[in-house]
């Protein structure tokens, strides 16, 4: 067994050894190519997309060049679009620029006397736009493309920052034929790398190889780099040699990755590779961190200028804690009040961000704030009025899941807040209208949460503690013209948070009508009473509504569902190459009980159903029962739990079928003759 | 691209940096704390006092200058408080100041321009000179106010600003704009939506007009109403004479604006004797011009694809035949250059249409000649008088087929003499067709199996071309199947080379099996009449209303549908004949049965008026809430003896 994999592995090295990408060498059956077999949806797809990343040694220090060559075939007119590029990166504002070198673009197309035409990007038809003070993109679009082009591009980019060292994203939004990126690092240069995605690699290997430069006395020696290995005090230049590893990653045939109802960030999805660097140690010298430990992340957080440093006293904020908590007793009622303050006063200006880049109580002033501002401003008031609160560094769901093995602040772009009153700890997020203190925002539900403070505790949960269920009671009178119903409903978390986003509190039988009776014609809402709107536990209403009906028929087809926005799958494609992430977990549930008049008698009634997803991960219920002049039927719709891996995605498919088939079953009416 | 977003947001973030300049604007207020509760009636905001100055020096040069105090009621509409300063390479940002007060008029806080944050604004396009400053004037606490001024050269008249006096859902106080004509420069203005005549000042050869507008109550826009500019009262300005880089013009007339188009682009409409060679291939032997034309146009869509580029003047100076030959891309103007010297090339008369193209863009305003486009398009005229219009941009639409964008519109035809008003052509609501044959096959299980046949012209032609053409076979597939609105269904067969080849006739065909097309009980099938067209827009309701409604086009749908029903069933219920018919529209279907149990269904529905009076808005709900019913209609089966 062992053999076998050693001799595959063999071959795989030699017929990565036999592929070179050479710029401009484009085969013939690329050419002809009409359509990707593995994905004949595919409107352009890659070729092959190679990179190589190596740390050289030169002109006295060590510089990263990132090349990168793309060749892709279009397929479609759609595809076209591919031939617009935009290379990003840190111009001559930002402290340490980036340059962008070495751009070749060309497209090949096969002419109908079997010749092939070339056309190059030439050097005005590229474009740099400055996007802001720090960043530009290079910009181009490759002439000649048409359906049936091959395109490719290289360039160069370069960096004297060992930092920048670039992730390589093997998948795309086009599929991708092979994806091959090889990182050269000399052996005093430590980097992490993490691997993410759902697909495997086909290459996966290291070597050492050796390398030398020349170290030049006479230049500024004011370099590190040189001045580190420069240890021996020499004055004339002389050669270094050193060991390194070359890693070699490949894929084939990777799927395109394409928005999909319940997705989390793409980049979760996404198979790539990410390097951080860890340390560097020249011979003989102390070794230089830039990655520390996540306790020393807290530290950092807590002493940053524009992030602990932050949470100071000012007399704004006194003064507005003071008057909110004024004659309130209880450390929950006055954490309520606060919660509520900052989320009138302040307006989340849409962006997450892990700092506050100004002080709180400017921020404050201004009203509005980004959503680390908010929580910081809702944490020091809440210190203000006695209450032990700190903040909690976590990255929302479209940012993407925290890699543990790199403690990086860089992966954070949000803060919610941490609160102890006694035993019972909250998670809070005051930015948003709408959402109670004990309702995070469901964006903020990824993962865990790192507590910035110095107690025990590092991270946190990032899970709400109420329910999200819907319970609806609805008692039908059918009449001889129609009929008159009521509809009692019971909604928390998210369903409550739902309801007091779309209604309208001065129009309520309009927002009902719009909401939950879809503007069905000949429906009324007679009347709307909300019964309970108490913003941390459930939004509770009810509705007296009719229906004319003057068709004057002797038999009536009744669908009791006379609500229910999810009546269509969601999931309508065959296979999912990714797992299916609910934001959260929730029940639906309805009790609808109907009377008929005198005279009238079922003739059908739904058949009971039940569909079970094992391990209780979801089901959906149907129960009917007929008694007399009257029926009852019972639905109930659960997902509890919030991923469902691409095997399972079949299972998942499947109970939403059954739900909207069921949901489309009538109830017949007839008149006894 | 959300890398570039990201960075984008991070800088505007950094923009809310610190102020230093303590320069305070001086609007001759005292106090702003003083404000007529009538003017907060409805109102998001109100312009407190307002001082627009366009000092037009000479043909090439002029100052606007900006003095503003508006006053925020509101946390909603904190968005007035972002100020966004557009500028390019012919409009600079001299100046920017400008100052929070808190409701008693206290200074809160101080902005420069180095406060302000600027990046880049390519829009839609790929790349253009367009950028922009901004700044956010935040406070925390309602009503606040802010004062903001500002100044911009304009070094080139040919895009002088316009004045509107108050935004939408804004209130005015005072407001005045001054339009200085420094000399004799023949700038004009034309007062749009409002009765107000400019006072006039003339003092040693220097014209001031002034216009003041006094107290004044917001205006809201109606849903599905005209666009804002439609609405709002406005004060338009035009050069006399012009002058862009080293380009001059007088857009006095439009027999004079068209010619400066006309001479900017005559040069860069060279053809490569390498293209002339390709398209003398192509027409060789072709001897009618309507022909030629087709075999260009289709030579044209076939090589280029459009891509934005807006630089300088080249936002106005197309970019050369021998640029789009070699690179087979380009944007409107230089796509419809090449085109233009391609049909002059085989001796063929195009002239370009300077259009302002959109939907539900503001129609163009005739008797105020200035640039009032976006868009370029060809008219082509042959031998025998025939007129043959062409969007260059659109790799597929059909000849003559310009887009509801483009049609029904006053535009600028470019001439040798120079620009001549004229109007495009409109497609009416018969023309727009989609026509469906649905013949469904229901099993006993409410599966069905389905052919169907969908002829589109007109406007819903060049939909369907746009979807279908551009995308892989099975992508195609997947689309009608989306259309089929069943869970699950399968296309099965299909054919849609008309619909590839462009023929006149513009069909598509397809065989799809549907699970549960008809729900099915243990007696019942319920089969839905309409299930893959139907209506399901909900039209608000309102009970005063005092705008038009604006519709984007008119069109027709005919669609046929036959029942076959499987032999053990028997229909308990079926749908009434429907015939609704207003002024804007139609709506009719009719039900019968043949002696083997199939149903006939046909549906008619057009919508004839793309504007409808507000007296008529009662009836416009009526008629869609109808409509919306009637397609939601079922046919009910019942097992025999059940």
């Amino acid at each position: 067994m062992k053999k076998l994999t050693i001799a595959v592995l063999l071959l795989f090295t030699t017929a990565l050894q036999a592929q070179t990408y050479k710029f401009g060498k484009v085969p013939k059956e690329q050419l002809e190519m009409t359509v990707y077999e593995k994905d004949s949806t595919a409107s352009a797809v890659v070729l092959f997309s190679v990179g190589e990343t190596n740390l050289d040694y030169r002109n006295n220090e060590f510089r990263l060049s990132i090349k990168r060559h793309v060749r892709i075939k279009i397929l479609t007119d759609e595809g076209l679009e591919e031939g617009d590029v935009s290379i990003f990166f840190r111009n001559e504002g930002a402290y340490e620029p980036q340059e962008v070198k070495n751009i070749k673009a060309e497209s090949y197309t096969l002419q109908e006397n079997g010749k092939i035409k070339k056309e190059s990007v030439g050097r005005r038809d590229r474009y740099t736009e400055r996007l802001s003070e720090r960043y530009s993109e290079v910009k181009f679009t490759i002439p000649g493309l048409k359906k049936g082009s091959v395109m490719e591009y290289s360039y160069e980019l370069n960096s004297n920052n060992p930092l920048d060292f670039p992730d390589w994203y093997f998948q795309d939004d086009i599929p991708v034929i092979y994806s091959e990126y090889k990182a050269k690092i000399p052996e005093w240069f430590n980097y992490l790398t993490v691997t993410r995605g759902f697909e495997k690699f086909d290459v996966s290997q290291q070597n050492v190889y050796t390398g030398n430069f020349t170290v030049r006395e006479t230049q500024d020696q004011q370099q590190v780099t040189t001045s580190v290995i420069n240890t021996a005090g020499q004055r004339s230049d002389y050669r270094v040699n050193f060991n390194g590893t070359e890693y070699i990653y490949a894929m084939n045939d990777l799927p395109a990755i394409k928005d999909e109802p319940y997705m989390k960030a793409t980049v979760d999805y996404l198979s790539h590779i990410r390097y951080q660097l860890e340390s560097i140690q020249f011979p003989n010298q102390r070794k230089n961190n830039y990655l520390g430990s996540w306790g020393g992340l807290v530290y950092n957080l807590l002493e940053d200028e524009d992030y602990g440093d932050r949470l100071r006293s000012s007399k704004e904020l006194t003064d507005a804690t003071t008057s909110a908590v004024e004659g309130l007793e209880t450390d929950l009622d006055k954490l309520i009040a606060v919660y509520n303050h900052v989320k009138e006063v302040m307006e989340w200006d849409e962006y997450y961000g892990l700092y506050a880049f100004d002080p709180l109580k400017d921020i404050y002033t201004e009203g509005t704030g980004n959503g680390t501002a908010i929580n910081l401003i809702l944490i020091q008031m809440l210190r203000e009025a006695g209450i032990e609160a700190h903040p909690v560094a976590i990255s929302t769901r479209t940012n993407g899941e925290v890699i543990t093995l790199f403690p990086l602040a860089g992966q954070f772009n949000h803060t919610i807040a941490y609160v102890e009153i006694g035993e019972e700890t909250y998670l809070l997020d005051a930015k948003g209208e709408h959402r109670p203190y004990n309702l995070l925002p469901s964006e903020v539900l990824n993962g865990r949460g790192i507590i910035i403070y110095e107690g025990e505790k590092l991270w946190i949960p990032l899970e709400n503690k109420s329910k999200n269920s819907l319970v609806h009671m609805l008692n039908i009178d059918i009449t001889e013209d129609g009929f008159t119903g009521t509809l009692n409903s019971n909604t928390k978390g998210y369903y409550a948070l739902g309801n007091r986003v779309s209604f309208d509190l001065d129009d309520l039988n309009g927002s009902i009508q719009e909401e939950i009776f879809e503007e069905m014609e000949g429906f009324s809402v007679d009347s709307t009473i909300i019964n309970k709107d108490k913003l941390d536990e459930s939004f509770d209403y009810t509705v007296h509504f009719s229906y004319k009906d003057d068709s004057q028929s002797n038999i009536r087809y009744f669908n009791p569902m006379i609500m229910h926005a999810d009546k269509e799958n969601p999931f309508t494609l065959e296979e999912r190459t990714f797992p299916v992430d609910y934001n959260y977990t929730f029940s639906e549930n309805m009790i609808i009980n109907i009377t008929i008049p005198e005279g009238w008698v079922f003739d059908e009634a739904p058949k009971s159903v039940l569909h079970r997803l094992p391990e209780k991960a979801g089901d959906f219920r149907r129960i009917t029962q007929v008694n007399g002049n009257k029926v009852s039927i019972n639905y109930r719709f659960r997902i509890n739990k919030n991923r469902f891996m691409p095997t399972e995605y079949g299972i998942i498919k499947e109970l939403y079928e059954v739900l909207a088939a069921s949901l489309k079953d009538n109830i017949v009416l007839k008149k006894e003759s | 691209m959300n890398k570039i977003l990201l960075v984008l947001s991070i800088t505007i973030l950094l923009a809310l940096g610190c102020s230093s300049s303590k320069n305070h604007i001086d609007l001759g207020y005292e106090d702003y704390s003083n404000l007529n509760p009538l003017l907060q009636l409805n109102a998001n905001s109100t312009i407190r006092a307002s001082e627009t100055v366009l000092d037009v020096k000479d043909f090439s040069k002029a100052v606007y200058t900006v003095k503003e105090a508006l006053t925020i009621y509101d946390k909603e509409d904190k968005d007035l408080a972002q100020i966004v300063i557009f500028y390019d390479d012919f409009v600079s940002v001299n100046r920017l100041n400008a100052t929070i007060r808190d409701k008693r008029g206290e200074v809160i806080r101080t902005f420069s321009i180095n406060d302000a944050e600027d990046y880049s604004a390519t829009g839609g396009s790929f790349f253009s000179d367009n950028r922009v400053k901004v700044l956010n004037l935040l406070h925390n606490s309602f009503p606040y106010t802010i004062e903001v001024e500002y100044e911009q050269t304009y070094s080139g008249l040919l895009n002088l600003p316009s004045w509107f006096p108050q935004s939408m859902g804004q209130s005015v106080e005072s407001s005045t704009f001054t339009l200085i004509d420094r000399g004799n420069t023949g700038v004009r203005y034309l007062t749009q939506n409002m009765d107000m005549e400019p006072e006039i000042q003339t003092e040693g050869g220097v014209k001031k007009y002034t216009w003041d507008m006094g107290f004044s109550l917001p205006i809201e826009r109606e849903p599905l109403g005209p666009s804002s500019r439609d609405l709002l009262p406005h004060v338009l300005v035009a050069p006399g004479k012009f002058k862009m880089e080293n380009s001059e013009g007088v857009a006095s007339t439009w027999k004079d604006f068209g010619k400066w188009y006309y001479d900017l682009g005559k040069e860069t409409r060279v053809l490569p004797e390498e293209a002339k060679k390709e398209i003398d291939l192509l027409v060789s032997g072709v001897n009618s011009g309507a022909n030629k034309v087709q075999i260009l146009y289709n030579y044209l869509q076939e090589k280029t694809r459009y891509v934005s580029i807006q630089l300088g003047i080249g936002g106005w100076k197309p970019y050369s035949a021998e640029y789009v030959f070699n690179n087979s891309y380009g944007d409107c103007k230089a796509l419809t250059n090449y085109m233009h010297a391609a049909l002059e090339h085989v001796g063929i008369k195009a002239e370009s249409v300077l259009i302002r193209n959109g939907v539900n863009s503001p129609e163009m305003v005739a008797d105020f000649p200035s640039n009032q486009f976006n868009h370029v398009i060809i008219r082509v005229t042959l031998e025998n008088g025939d007129v043959i219009w062409l969007e260059c941009t659109s790799k597929y639409l059909m000849p003559n087929r310009i887009g509801s964008g483009n049609e029904g519109k006053e535009a600028l035809l470019i001439t040798e003499n120079g620009g001549e008003l004229i109007e495009t052509p409109l497609t009416d609501y018969k023309q727009n067709l989609s026509a469906s044959t649905l013949n469904f096959s229901i099993l006993e299980d409410g599966n069905a199996r389905l052919e169907g046949e969908v002829e589109s012209r007109g406007f819903m032609q060049d939909i369907v071309l746009n979807t279908i053409i551009p995308v892989s076979e099975k992508e195609r597939v997947e689309w009608v199947e989306r259309g089929l609105d069943v869970d699950k269904r399968k296309v099965i067969d299909y054919d849609f080379t008309p619909i590839l080849e462009r023929d006149e006739e513009s069909k598509y065909r397809y065989v799809a099996d549907l699970e549960s097309y008809a729900s099915s009980s243990s007696k019942r099938l319920f089969i839905p009449i309409n299930r893959l067209n139907r209506w399901q827009l909900s039209i608000p309701d309102e009970d005063s209303r005092t705008q038009p409604v604006k519709f984007p086009y008119v069109f027709t749908e005919t669609d046929s549908a036959m029942f076959a029903t499987p032999g053990s069933f028997e229909v308990e219920s079926m749908p009434q004949d429907i015939e609704y018919s207003y002024s804007f529209g139609e709506y009719k279907a009719t039900f019968s049965l043949t002696d083997e149990n199939e149903l006939i269904y046909v549906r008619h529905f057009s919508i004839k008026e793309k504007s409808i009076e507000p007296d008529k808005y009662a009836d416009f709900k009526e008629f869609f809430d109808k409509v919306r019913y009637a397609d939601s209609q079922q046919l009910v089966l019942v097992r025999e003896g059940e």
